[in-house]
């Protein structure tokens, strides 16, 4: 294994060990562990296979092996990101409904006391 | 029927609004505060308007859509749109409700260009406008004149649609575009605009850029899908 091999185990290493922590932590948690532990496990088996890509890379025509992987990672990024914005999404909706619904709830709860302070004084 | 207003900062126009609504329509309203960080809510407590306080600012889309659920939840047949800083005159109310009931429309649209009025936007707005007509006239097949009016009147079936789903900001190009594209009808009644009788306007020019390209990018969504 060549030192550019070393370094990149190193890097997938720490970037594995990064997402267990969080994970562990709880900062991480259900989909969002799951997703990023699959892509530094990913990250690790490029790492750990440069020579098998490196042929894979040959037989695609691509003369420069990295090429390769930067357009996979970034056509990788470019859909976690987009999955990120869905689940932005879906929580700002979530939110909404759930400030909507307080307001209501409040409005509903101030009328009924409102109602019970009449009834009190007759 | 149901007066939905929503406000946002609005401590400058909300009272007088809303006490020409009393003085000319019978109708329920209520007031959507949308968390505004001036005193309309202290306006809105002092003077017992009818209220709903939205802890935080959800923009306009998401406080009318709570206007929307209520009148839902309350059994109201039709929910009325009227802005809090008075441009909208609450005397052309009525015609909104009789178009509406006498037309069986789903919607009926206030509109400043259905007839002359006396409405005198900038040129840059009124290009605005135009640009929107054209637009949900080619993606949508609907004729409105003014498609950024929120002086707008609905019926039951949009309210259950519009409590169930709508646009956060900008939203009233994009849900012509949605109720259209879903077969809903739509129709138009002359009515005058005031200048705002107070408060200052949210959009910027730079809020201008952003406002044509989404509801442009939206309603094409809407009108395709």
């Amino acid at each position: 294994m060549g030192s550019v091999q070393w370094i990149t185990i190193l890097l997938a290493s720490l970037f594995f060990i990064q997402v267990i922590y969080y994970s562990t932590r709880n900062q991480l948690r259900d989909k969002q562990a799951f997703l990023w532990f699959s892509l530094s496990i990913i990250g690790l088996l490029i790492a750990f296979g440069l020579k098998p890509l490196n042929r894979f890379a040959a037989m695609l025509g691509i003369a420069y092996m990295p090429t390769l992987i930067f357009a996979i990672a970034f056509l990788v990024i470019l859909n976690v990101l987009m999955y990120q914005s869905i689940i932005l999404s879906h929580h700002e909706e979530k939110i909404k409904t759930l400030i909507q619904q307080m307001a209501l709830m409040k409005h509903e709860w101030q009328h009924n006391e409102r109602k019970g302070e009449k009834h009190e004084r007759k | 029927m149901l007066v939905i207003i929503p406000a946002y900062n609005e401590e400058a126009t909300i009272r007088n609004t809303v006490l020409n609504l009393q003085r000319t329509c019978p109708y329920d309203y209520i007031v959507v505060n949308d968390g505004s960080a001036d005193r309309t809510g202290d306006i809105l407590d002092e003077h017992g308007f009818h209220h709903l306080d939205l802890p935080v600012n959800l923009g306009i889309g998401g406080a009318m859509q709570t206007g929307y659920r209520y009148a839902l939840e309350h059994g109201y047949d039709y929910a009325i749109q009227l802005d809090a800083d008075g441009q909208h005159d609450p005397n052309d109310l009525e015609t909104l409700v009789t178009e509406i009931m006498q037309s069986g429309y789903d919607m009926v649209i206030g509109s400043r260009f259905v007839e002359k009025t006396n409405y005198e936007g900038s040129l840059f707005r009124r290009l605005g406008i135009l640009y929107f007509c054209y637009l949900l006239y080619l993606a949508c097949g609907v004729k409105i004149t003014d498609p950024t009016s929120g002086y707008r009147i609905v019926n039951r079936r949009v309210i259950r649609e519009f409590a169930r789903d709508y646009p956060i900001d900008y939203p009233e190009v994009e849900v012509i575009a949605r109720l259209a594209k879903k077969g809903y009808k739509i129709k138009e009644v002359k009515v005058e605009m005031n200048a705002r009788q107070g408060g200052r306007s949210s959009i910027t020019p730079l809020k201008s850029l952003y406002y044509m390209t989404k509801v442009t990018f939206t309603s094409l969504i809407r009108a395709m899908f």
